[in-house]
This record gives structure tokens, C-alpha cells and sequence, in this order.
């Protein structure tokens, strides 16, 4: 993103008044090498074909803040890459991660993961240290920072579906666990702070497992790792959550996790959202990824966004998809978004 | 009676432990094996979907739930093997498909259907169709279903699709599919069934009337 996109976004999350309402996607690698027709392991490997994708990108949707701007990622990989998973790459898509914590009890076994050395952690720092000039001297900022929840990370490290047994089987060793990947989240994200440099301003965390669970463990479990990663990073900074599951046992809960703004699923509308949070956060949502995003055409997409946007108004909005950019949405669709924006800021 | 109510609470509560016991204790009182499917390890799950459906049970309620019923299936299961009456309700071939490791869905679908009667054939994640094609003739199964956690991946149903009609199997069985990213339209694009929210009780019934196409209830 250029840097008025970033000030735009900023005086959003931070004020929730604009005198425009903000379009931003978070476009990422399970959507970019397909819409741009190139191979997953081109686009991770090749700082060229990276940065000369992203530059297209930018270049192709300029009226579009990309979120969260130039990021050096592995699909989801980077986090357990670094916690002892093994990491399944393919040509056509982002890599999958194989779980590699078989009991819980083993993690007394983990050394300190240390970021500059450690898994793909230092792939994507060494990226940004070495692509960061050109990056900023072809007119672009990065400005966050960004890493998967902790109970992402802990899916990831344990498989899914032991870990939700885990939750009832062992909390003790959950906490244990989660505690392990909070500070590990932390150093992460500092490591990225410092790799890129004073234009940081921001911390994204992706996580969307909280979505599987009651209040109940969401409050135990989920809240105070979040909670303590947000806390970790200064009040100025712009804070951005991202869960796209099942958020509704807990949504009133989450204005206080600490974070600006909430990119949330598309199946809870904005007034539900605003009204449950009291107005404490903002909002970046909440076209329908698949639905409309990928399968409706140009103008059904233009009439959602005109529709939502005259629906609930300018105050906190950052207008976006309920989740990320879906691969297979087409680039038509995304300028078709656009001008559904600049139309309803011309009113 | 009253054991098969304890059962069920077990079940509900997750106690697999408990479970296994009260199993052996039911057939050491001489409870004939086919009866406690229907009395005891049903309704506890249909429970278990009830809550799940009016958001009091979530994720890893259902899981442990389901592996509650698991202690009791896996000893009654070699029992029913002679028993004409208590013969599986369907052959379910199940797995996540090409591409995608995420088993969560997967594993909660196999866990719900094996604790309703069907026999689980569970080819585990990132499975091709052409895995799949021989699993449903080997098996003989009369359902597939498939999971994709992945927009990236979900596409994948289709070549599963493709492969089973190209076997000549595509009328042989019924295709479920589910996932964070399916949805029913989805589904009805590619003319297969979806599954919102599973009751393993009427899938049960209705395989156990014969009835060919089980439908699957939001």
C-alpha cells in the first residue's frame, strides 16, 4: 500500500471518521499467483517473481489498500515451520503443514525458537531486509507486522482435532502450550518490526480457531493469549484481527481484546457486529468471499458493496471481503468493488 | 434400562472410559449387541446434534463425544459381524480431498456416522480420486463424503465427481460434501449433497429403510 493508503486506513481504525470510506483487501498467496497465473513455489522462492507480482498487483487495483501491504509469506506455514512442523509444498497451491508435536508433553522437549534462524521465520525476514528498498522507493510502506494466532499455531503444531480434545482432555498442558506460542508470537512479530524498519506501525494476527469453541474456552483459552500479544505492541500502533469463523458466542468479548479493527465473517452483518461491540471497534468487512466475491459477476458485486455501504453508512468502516480475497475471485470483480467505493464516496 | 440411559449420558459427556465399561457391563448381563445401537449410542449422538445444532455443544464438545461412542462401537462392531439384523447401515467412504490436509470436519462426520451404524472406510486427508474410486468399488459403499477446509482445494470435489461417473460408479453412490468454504449453492452446482448440520439418527433411518438418497437437513 502507498503511504496516504496507510494514513487513510489508520485514521479509520484509530477515530472511525473519514471522509472516505476505505477499500482494503487482504490479499495473500492462496489467491495472487493464481489470478496472476504463475507457481506457488515461484512466487515463495523468487524474490523477483515476488516482488514483481506484488508490484502488478498494486499497479492493476491502486485504488485498493492491500493488506497488510507487502507481506512475506508461506501460505500459513511460517509459524509452525519454525515449531517443528514438517512442510508439505506444492506447485499449484500454499504449502500445508504436517502437525509435528505428537503428545503435549514433548514441548518440554522445544528449545526458544529464534526467528532470525529458525524455519521459514528467516526466509521472510531475510525477504523484507533485502526487498524493503525498492519496495519503499517505488512509492510503497509497509506497515504491519503480522503472525497466526496462538491456537492457529497450536492446531498447526498438534492437528486440529487433538487439540480441540486437548482443550478438554488436558487444559493445564494447553495453557502450558499456548503460553509457549504467545511469547514465541511476540518475538516473531518483534523480529519483523525490526527487519522492516521504523515504517511499522501495525500488527495483524490471523486466528481463526477461536471460532470452534464455546464462550466458555474462548474466555479460557483464546482471550488472554490474544489479549497479551495485542497488549504487547504500542496503544499507537494500528491492531487488526482477523477470524472469519463462528465469532458470535464471544463477539461482545472481543472489543476487549485490544485490537482497532475486526475482519470478521460475511454470515454476521455489520449492524449485529456494531450493536454487540458497542461500538468499540471498527469494522473491515463484509462482502461475501465466495459467494459474491468468486462466483457473482462485475455488477452483482458493484450492487452488494453500493447496497451495503448505503445500508450501514461511513462511520468504521473499511470496506472489504468477510475473510480474505478467495482464490478464483476475479481481478474484474475486485475494480468492480472499486467503483462501487469511489461511487458511494462521490455521493 | 437405566444402563442404557448412563450409557448415553456417558456418551454425551465425553467419558469414554465410562463407556467401555457399561459396554462390557451390558453384554456380560446378557444385552444382545444389536440392540444397543438404537438404545443407547443414537440417541446419545442425536443428543450430541441437537446441541451442537442450538450452539451448546461446539468443536471439541462433539469430538470427545464422538470418541465416547468410538469405545463402545469398537467392541460391539467384530460382535454384528454375523448378526444379519445389525449389519452396518451403509459403507461410508470418507476423507479430505487432493491437496488439502485439514481433517477436522472429516473426522467429526466419520466419528457421527460410525456411531449412527455405517461402516467408516476413513482414507485420511489429501486423498486422490482415483484412491477414492477404488475404495467405493473395494468397499462396495454406497456414500462418499468429503471434506475441504481450502477454497484452494474444494474445487477438487468435482474431479472427485469426474473420476466416479468415468468409473461408472456415480450412480452407485450418494456424495456429501462440507467445509469451512462449501456452501449449498456450491453444492448445488455440482450436484452433490451437503450437509449443514448432521443427525446421525435420520441418516440412520433412512438408510436403514433402503431409502437410496439420504437428504441431509440444515
Amino acid at each position: 500500500m502507498r503511504i496516504e493508503q496507510w494514513q487513510l486506513f489508520k485514521k479509520v481504525a484509530k477515530s472511525g471518521q473519514a471522509d472516505r470510506v476505505p477499500l482494503s483487501l487482504i490479499i495473500d498467496s492462496p489467491w495472487m499467483p493464481g489470478c496472476l497465473g504463475i507457481n506457488h513455489l515461484d512466487y515463495y522462492f523468487d524474490p523477483e517473481v515476488w516482488f514483481d507480482s506484488n508490484l502488478r498487483i498494486l499497479k492493476e487495483f491502486p485504488d485498493v489498500i492491500v493488506f497488510p501491504s507487502w507481506w512475506a509469506e508461506y501460505g500459513m506455514a511460517i509459524e509452525p515451520s519454525a515449531l517443528g512442523c514438517r512442510i508439505h509444498f506444492a506447485q499449484d497451491q500454499p504449502p500445508s503443514q504436517i502437525p509435528g508435536l505428537v503428545r503435549l508433553e514433548d514441548l518440554d522437549e522445544f528449545q526458544p525458537v529464534d526467528p532470525e534462524a529458525d524455519g521459514l521465520m528467516c526466509a521472510a525476514l531475510h525477504r523484507y531486509r533485502t526487498q524493503k528498498k525498492r519496495i519503499f522507493e517505488a512509492g510503497y510502506t509497509i506497515p504491519v507486522v503480522t503472525a497466526r494466532g496462538p491456537l492457529c499455531t497450536a492446531s498447526f503444531m498438534r492437528g486440529v482435532t487433538p487439540f480441540m480434545m486437548d482443550l478438554i482432555d488436558n487444559p493445564d498442558g494447553v495453557h502450558k502450550l499456548l503460553a509457549y506460542i504467545t511469547d514465541v508470537t511476540i518475538r516473531w512479530l518483534r523480529a519483523q518490526a525490526e527487519a522492516i524498519g521504523g515504517s511499522v506501525e501495525g500488527v495483524f494476527i490471523l486466528d481463526d480457531i477461536p471460532g470452534f469453541l464455546s464462550r466458555q474456552h474462548y474466555l479460557e483459552f483464546a482471550h488472554p493469549y490474544l489479549k497479551q500479544i495485542f497488549d504487547s505492541f504500542p496503544k499507537a500502533w494500528v491492531k487488526v484481527y482477523h477470524n472469519d469463523a463462528s465469532i458470535g458466542p464471544f463477539l461482545e468479548d472481543l472489543a476487549d481484546v485490544g485490537f482497532d479493527v475486526l475482519n470478521w465473517t460475511f454470515k454476521l452483518e455489520v449492524e449485529e457486529v456494531r450493536k454487540r461491540t458497542n461500538g468499540k471497534i471498527r469494522l473491515m468487512g463484509n462482502i461475501a468471499p465466495m459467494d459474491i466475491g468468486v462466483r457473482g459477476s462485475p455488477q452483482e458485486v458493484k450492487t452488494a458493496t453500493l447496497n451495503l455501504l448505503r445500508r450501514v453508512g461511513r462511520e468504521g468502516i473499511i470496506l472489504s471481503v468477510g475473510g480474505g480475497v478467495s482464490p478464483g475471485m476475479p481481478g474484474a470483480n475486485i475494480a468492480a468493488m472499486a467503483e462501487a467505493v469511489r461511487e458511494f464516496n462521490s455521493q | 434400562m437405566a444402563l442404557f440411559e448412563e450409557m448415553q449420558q456417558a456418551i454425551i459427556d465425553g467419558k469414554a472410559p465410562v463407556v467401555k465399561e457399561l459396554t462390557q457391563k451390558a453384554l456380560s448381563e446378557g444385552v444382545k449387541p444389536a440392540d444397543i445401537f438404537p438404545k443407547a449410542i443414537v440417541p446419545a449422538m442425536d443428543e450430541v446434534g441437537r446441541r451442537m445444532r442450538d450452539c451448546e455443544f461446539f468443536i471439541p464438545e462433539v469430538l470427545i463425544a464422538a470418541r465416547a461412542a468410538r469405545a463402545a462401537t469398537d467392541i460391539l462392531r467384530p460382535l454384528l459381524v454375523s448378526d444379519e439384523a445389525a449389519r452396518p447401515a451403509g459403507a461410508v467412504v470418507c476423507c479430505t480431498v487432493k491437496g488439502d490436509l485439514h481433517d477436522i470436519g472429516k473426522n467429526i462426520v466419520a466419528m457421527m456416522l460410525e456411531s449412527a451404524g455405517f461402516s467408516i472406510i476413513d482414507l485420511g486427508a489429501d486423498v486422490s480420486p482415483e484412491k477414492i474410486v477404488q475404495a467405493v468399488r473395494e468397499h462396495n459403499a454406497n456414500l462418499v463424503a468429503l471434506s475441504a477446509l481450502l477454497t484452494t482445494t474444494m474445487v477438487n470435489m468435482k474431479s472427485v465427481i469426474e473420476a466416479l461417473t468415468a468409473a461408472g460408479l456415480r450412480e452407485q453412490v450418494k456424495v456429501m460434501v462440507g467445509g469451512a468454504p462449501v456452501t449449498e449453492s456450491w453444492a448445488r452446482l455440482n450436484p452433490l449433497g451437503f450437509a449443514v448440520k448432521m443427525f446421525p439418527a435420520v441418516t440412520h433411518s433412512l438408510f436403514a429403510r433402503k431409502c437410496p438418497t439420504p437428504s441431509f437437513a440444515d
